[in-house]
C-alpha cells in the first residue's frame, strides 16, 4: 500500500509534470496542426451549447477555485473562517461542479448519440471524457462526504503540493487522506499527464493574446526594402518564417 | 380532333389519370451539362445537379399537385416510367414538365409505385421511339447500346405524360 | 501614403454562362478530400437566389462583416469580447446543413448486389456518416431558378424591392437571372483575419492573398462567422478552418488561378492593384452613401510618379509596379469604371469586382393598346393580357436602362449598397459600348446616335474600343497579368540562401553555416 501511494503521490506527479510540459511542448512545435479545439459545433450545435457551455463555465470555475486555495490558502482560511462565506463558497463551487457534471454528461451523451458526431470521435475522446467524468464525480463525493474542503485543502494539501514543486515531497497528510480524496488526487495527476496526447491539449493555446492584438494581421514573408538595399554586398536580411 | 390531343392520346391510351396527377407535355432537351458524351452520372456532376436529374415543372402545376420542391414524383404513360424529384421553378410554362436526357438508372433511381414495385427508368423509357430510317442506313444502329435500351436513339422526345407524387420511396 | 500591391479580380458578369467549370476545377484540386467535400471555395449562384450557404447575404441571420458604429466600426457577430464568450459555443456559426450535407452513392451496390428480378441502384448515402440519406440541399440548389418559390423569392437583395417588383421579376418569359460566380475577396479589410482569436489568419504583405495559417488555426470558429461572403469553410474532420488561397502556388509560378485559367466564358480578369494601406481603416468606416467612391479613391494610379516612387519605397518590386501598368482589373475598375465590388456594406472592402451584366437584353415595358402591340410585333408574337408591349429596340438609346427587366434596385442592392446611380452609370457604359460597336459592325445605328451614345455615358470610341477589346477578343496573357513572384527571392522565404552559399554538396540542412567562434 505505501508503495503505490509512493508511486502515486510522489513519482507519478512528476512524471505527470514533466510529459505535460514536454509532451505539449513537442506537440505545439512539432506538430501543431494536430493542436486544435476540433470543435463539433458545425456537425451538431444544439445540444452542443447545453454541453460546452455548462461544461467549460463549470471547469473553469473549478479549476481557478482550485488554484485560488493553492496559490493563497491563508486568505482561503481566513475568508472560510466566518461561517457564512465559507457556505457561500462551497455552495457556488458545488453548483458549478454540479455544471460541470451536467455539461460531461450531455457532452457524452451527445457524442455517443449523434451519428455525425460518432464520426469524428476518437477511442481516446471517450477515454478521457470517461476520465473526466470519473474524476468530476468523485470531486463531487469528496465535497459532499468530506466538509469542508476547500478549508482542508488549503491546509493539508497546499503544502503537499508546495513541497512537489519545492522537490521535498511531504506525503504525510496525503498518505492519511481517504481512499476518495486520494483518487481524486491522483485523477487530477492522470488528467495532467494525459494532456498531450489527447484534445485537452487546446486549453493550452486559449487565444487571450487576441484581447492584445490590433485586429488586422499583415506577414511579410520577405522584407522587400532590405532586399533592394544596394549599398549591402551581402544580405543579412532574413526571411520572416525562416 | 387537333394533332395536340392526338398525340396525348397516343401516349396515354392505356394509362388513367388517377389520384392527384396531372397530364403535362414533357420535353426532354439537353442541360447544361449533357452536350450527347458529357452525361453527368458522376459524382461532381451529380453534386452540382441536385443529386439526381431533377423533373422541372412549373410552379403552377406543382402548387395545384401540391408538389413542393425536392418531393418525389412518377412521370410515367403507357411506354414507362421516371422516377425523380421535383424542381419546382418559376421558369417553366404551365402544363409543361422537363426531363433533361440522359438520367440513368444505375444512380439514385427508386422503384416505381405505379408500375408494381419495379425500378424505373430513364427519360427514354417514356419517350416514344419512332425508328428514323436513316438511322439504321449502312449501319447496325439496331444493335447499339444506350442507356436503359439497345436500338438507334429514339428522335422525337416530345410527348405527354402523368405526373403524380410518389406515394413512398423505395430504392 | 503607404503603397502596398494587391492581386484583384474582375469578373465580367455579362459574360458568365453559369457552367460550374471553375467550381469544378477548383474542387478537384483543393477540396477533394474529407471534411471538405461540402466546400467550394469557388461556388456559382443564380441571382435572384438565395446562394450558398443559404441566404447568407442576410447578416441578420449570420451576423457578418463589419457595422458602423458612430466614427467607428465593429465586428458584427465576431470580435473582442464576442469571440472570447461565445468561444464555447459560437450562436452564428452556420451548421453544415446551412451549406448541404455532402453525398456520394453506394457504388458498389451496383456490383455486389444479389441476383434480384430488378436492377440495382446506387442509393445515395451521407459522406459524413456513410449512411443512406435524402439529399436535400446542394452546392447550387437554387441553380437556373430551381426551386424558385422556395429559393429565388427569398432573395435577401429583393426585401427592399416593392411586391410589385418582385412579382414583376418572376413573370414567366419576362424574366431573367444571372449568374453570380463568387471566391474569396481577398479583402482589404477583410472581417476573418479580424475576428480570429488565434491569429492564424493572415494578409500576405506582398500581394494581399488572405490565408489561414494551418498550423495556428485551433477551430474558435469566429472567421466563418465574421466573414459575409461565408468564404471561410469549417472542416469538421481536420478542425481547422480553410478558404480559397487564390492558387498562390499557381500565382507565385506565373499560372492563372485554376479556376480563372479553366474560364469557359472568359469572364474572369486577374492583375495587380496599387492600393493606399493608410486609407484602409478610413475608408472602411466611411458612410455607406461614399463607401464605393472611397474604395475607388484609394485605389492607386500606377502611373503617378509620386505613386511609383512611393511604392519603389515600400519595397514593391519594378515587375510588380509593370504589372500594377498593365492590370486588366486597373483598367476595368478605375480607368473605365466599369466593376463594382460586391456588397460593399459589408465595409470589408472586398478586392473582387464585378461588371454588372446588361440582362439579357434591355428591354423597356409599356402599357399600349393590343393594335399596338400587334403593329409593332409580328403578328404570330405572343399577345400579352395585360397590354404591356415588351420592346427590346433600340429607338431610345438609354430609355430602356430604368425599366430593366432586372430592376437597378435589385442591381444596386447587390453591388453599390443600394445606389442606383453607380450601377446605372456602369449599365449606361456597357449600352454604349453596344451601341457603338453595333454602328460599326452592323451599321443600322448612325454614327451621331452611337457617338451621342458614347458621350453620354463618358466614353470615347478610342475607350469603347478598347474596352470592347478586352472584353471580347483578349488573349490569355490580357486577362491575367500576373506579377513575377521573384522565386529566386521567394526561395528565400523557405531557405536562406546565405547559408549554403560557399558550401559543397548540399549544404547543411538545419544548422546555418555560421563561422565559429
Amino acid at each position: 500500500m505505501n508503495t503505490l501511494n509512493t508511486f502515486l503521490f510522489v513519482v507519478f506527479p512528476y512524471v505527470a509534470g514533466i510529459v505535460f510540459v514536454v509532451g505539449v511542448t513537442y506537440r505545439y512545435r512539432r506538430t501543431a496542426f494536430t493542436v486544435s479545439s476540433l470543435s463539433s459545433q458545425f456537425l451538431e450545435g444544439d445540444k452542443l451549447f447545453w454541453g460546452s457551455v455548462p461544461f467549460h463555465i463549470g471547469l473553469l470555475a473549478v479549476f481557478f477555485g482550485h488554484l485560488l486555495a493553492f496559490l493563497l490558502p491563508q486568505a482561503t482560511l481566513a475568508w472560510n473562517s466566518v461561517p457564512v462565506r465559507l457556505i457561500i463558497l462551497e455552495v457556488s463551487a458545488f453548483v458549478f461542479g454540479l455544471s460541470l457534471l451536467f455539461g460531461l454528461l450531455s457532452l457524452l451523451w451527445r457524442r455517443l448519440t449523434n451519428p455525425r458526431v460518432r464520426v469524428v470521435t476518437s477511442r481516446m475522446d471517450i477515454a478521457i471524457e470517461l476520465l473526466l467524468l470519473a474524476q468530476v464525480v468523485l470531486g463531487c463525493w469528496v465535497a459532499l462526504g468530506f466538509r469542508w474542503g476547500s478549508s482542508w485543502f488549503a491546509a493539508d494539501l497546499t503544502p503537499y503540493l508546495w513541497s512537489l514543486l519545492a522537490l521535498s515531497p511531504e506525503t504525510d497528510a496525503v498518505f492519511a487522506l481517504p481512499l476518495v480524496i486520494r483518487l481524486h488526487i491522483a485523477g487530477a495527476f492522470l488528467i495532467l499527464f494525459m494532456v498531450p496526447f489527447t484534445r485537452l491539449a487546446h486549453f493550452v493555446v486559449a487565444p487571450l493574446h487576441y484581447l492584445f492584438r490590433p485586429y488586422q494581421v499583415v506577414i511579410w514573408n520577405w522584407d522587400r526594402k532590405a532586399v533592394r538595399n544596394p549599398k549591402e554586398p551581402w544580405s543579412k536580411a532574413r526571411p520572416k518564417n525562416n | 380532333m387537333t394533332s395536340r390531343r392526338r398525340s396525348r392520346a397516343g401516349d396515354l391510351k392505356e394509362t388513367l389519370k388517377g389520384g392527384d396527377a396531372r397530364i403535362l407535355n414533357c420535353l426532354t432537351p439537353h442541360g447544361k451539362w449533357h452536350i450527347h458524351s458529357t452525361y453527368m452520372e458522376n459524382h461532381r456532376m451529380l453534386t452540382l445537379s441536385r443529386g439526381c436529374e431533377p423533373v422541372w415543372m412549373s410552379e403552377v402545376d406543382a402548387a395545384e399537385l401540391e408538389i413542393k420542391d425536392n418531393d418525389w414524383v412518377e412521370v410515367y404513360n403507357d411506354h414507362g416510367v421516371y422516377c425523380a424529384r421535383a424542381s419546382v421553378s418559376a421558369r417553366i410554362p404551365k402544363g409543361v414538365c422537363i426531363v433533361y436526357h440522359v438520367p440513368e438508372r444505375t444512380v439514385g433511381i427508386p422503384k416505381s409505385q405505379v408500375r408494381g414495385g419495379k425500378r424505373a427508368g430513364g427519360h427514354n423509357s417514356f419517350t416514344r421511339i419512332h425508328l428514323k430510317p436513316n438511322y439504321l442506313a449502312g449501319g447496325y444502329g439496331q444493335f447499339s447500346y444506350h442507356f436503359n435500351y439497345w436500338g438507334p436513339i429514339a428522335p422525337n422526345r416530345d410527348t405527354h405524360v402523368i405526373v403524380k407524387r410518389m406515394d413512398k420511396v423505395v430504392f | 501614403m503607404d503603397v502596398r500591391s494587391q492581386i484583384s479580380m474582375v469578373f465580367h458578369l455579362d459574360k458568365c454562362i453559369g457552367c460550374h467549370t471553375c467550381s469544378v476545377a477548383c474542387k478537384n484540386i483543393w477540396t477533394d478530400r474529407k471534411g471538405a467535400e461540402y466546400m467550394w471555395w469557388n461556388n456559382v449562384e443564380t441571382k435572384p437566389g438565395t446562394g450558398y450557404p443559404g441566404k447568407w447575404e442576410d447578416q441578420e441571420i449570420y451576423k457578418g462583416g463589419w457595422k458602423k458604429d458612430g466614427d467607428k466600426i465593429y465586428l458584427k457577430g465576431a470580435g473582442r469580447p464576442k469571440s472570447l464568450t461565445n468561444i464555447f459555443h459560437n450562436p452564428h456559426l452556420p451548421k453544415i446543413d446551412d451549406y448541404y450535407e455532402p453525398f456520394t452513392y453506394k457504388y458498389l451496390d451496383l456490383i455486389e448486389s444479389p441476383a434480384g428480378d430488378d436492377q440495382p441502384t446506387a442509393r445515395p448515402i451521407s459522406m459524413i456518416t456513410g449512411e443512406p440519406m435524402d439529399i436535400k440541399m446542394g452546392p447550387n440548389w437554387d441553380d437556373d431558378l430551381s426551386g424558385s418559390p422556395d429559393y429565388a423569392r427569398n432573395d435577401p437583395n429583393l426585401t427592399k424591392l416593392s411586391p410589385a417588383e418582385q412579382e414583376a421579376m418572376f413573370q414567366l418569359e419576362r424574366m431573367a437571372f444571372f449568374y453570380l460566380p463568387r471566391i474569396c475577396n481577398h479583402c482589404l479589410n477583410p472581417a476573418c483575419v479580424a475576428a480570429c482569436p488565434s491569429q492564424a489568419i493572415y494578409k500576405r504583405g506582398e500581394d494581399g492573398v488572405v490565408l489561414i495559417n494551418q498550423n495556428v488555426c485551433r477551430a474558435w470558429r469566429m472567421c466563418v462567422t465574421a466573414c459575409p461572403y461565408k468564404k471561410t469553410y469549417y472542416n469538421w474532420n481536420t478542425g481547422k478552418s480553410e478558404k480559397c488561397i487564390l492558387c498562390y502556388p499557381r500565382i507565385e509560378s506565373g499560372h492563372a488561378p485554376a479556376c480563372m485559367h479553366s474560364c469557359v466564358g472568359r469572364i474572369r480578369y486577374l492583375g495587380v492593384l496599387l492600393y493606399d494601406a493608410d486609407q484602409i481603416e478610413s475608408v472602411a468606416s466611411s458612410d455607406e452613401e461614399s463607401l464605393v467612391d472611397q474604395q475607388m479613391n484609394m485605389i492607386l494610379d500606377p502611373f503617378d510618379p509620386e505613386v511609383i516612387a512611393a511604392a519603389k519605397a515600400n519595397g514593391v518590386a519594378d515587375s510588380t509596379i509593370d504589372a500594377a501598368q498593365y492590370s486588366p482589373t486597373y483598367k476595368f475598375v478605375k480607368t473605365w469604371g466599369l466593376a463594382l465590388p460586391l456588397h460593399p456594406e459589408f465595409r470589408t472592402l472586398p478586392m473582387l469586382f464585378y461588371v454588372p451584366p446588361l440582362l439579357p437584353v434591355m428591354a423597356s415595358v409599356r402599357d399600349v393598346s393590343n393594335e399596338a402591340q400587334q403593329e409593332k410585333l409580328n403578328p404570330i408574337a405572343k399577345q400579352w393580357p395585360d397590354n404591356w408591349l415588351y420592346d427590346t429596340s433600340t429607338e431610345e438609346i438609354f430609355g430602356t436602362i430604368d425599366q430593366a427587366r432586372f430592376p437597378l434596385e435589385y442591381m444596386a442592392n447587390l453591388f453599390s449598397a443600394g445606389d442606383t446611380s453607380k450601377v446605372k452609370e456602369r449599365i449606361m457604359k456597357l449600352m454604349a459600348v453596344r451601341i457603338y460597336r453595333r454602328h460599326k459592325t452592323v451599321g443600322d445605328i448612325s454614327e451621331e446616335k452611337s457617338n451621342e451614345a458614347l458621350s453620354t455615358a463618358g466614353l470615347t470610341p478610342e475607350l469603347a474600343d478598347a474596352i470592347y477589346y478586352l472584353t471580347s477578343l483578349p488573349k490569355f496573357d490580357d486577362r491575367f497579368v500576373i506579377p513575377a513572384a521573384h522565386r529566386e527571392q521567394a526561395i528565400e522565404m523557405m531557405e536562406f540562401t546565405g547559408d549554403v552559399k560557399g558550401n559543397t554538396g548540399f549544404g547543411f540542412k538545419d544548422k546555418s553555416a555560421e563561422r565559429g567562434s
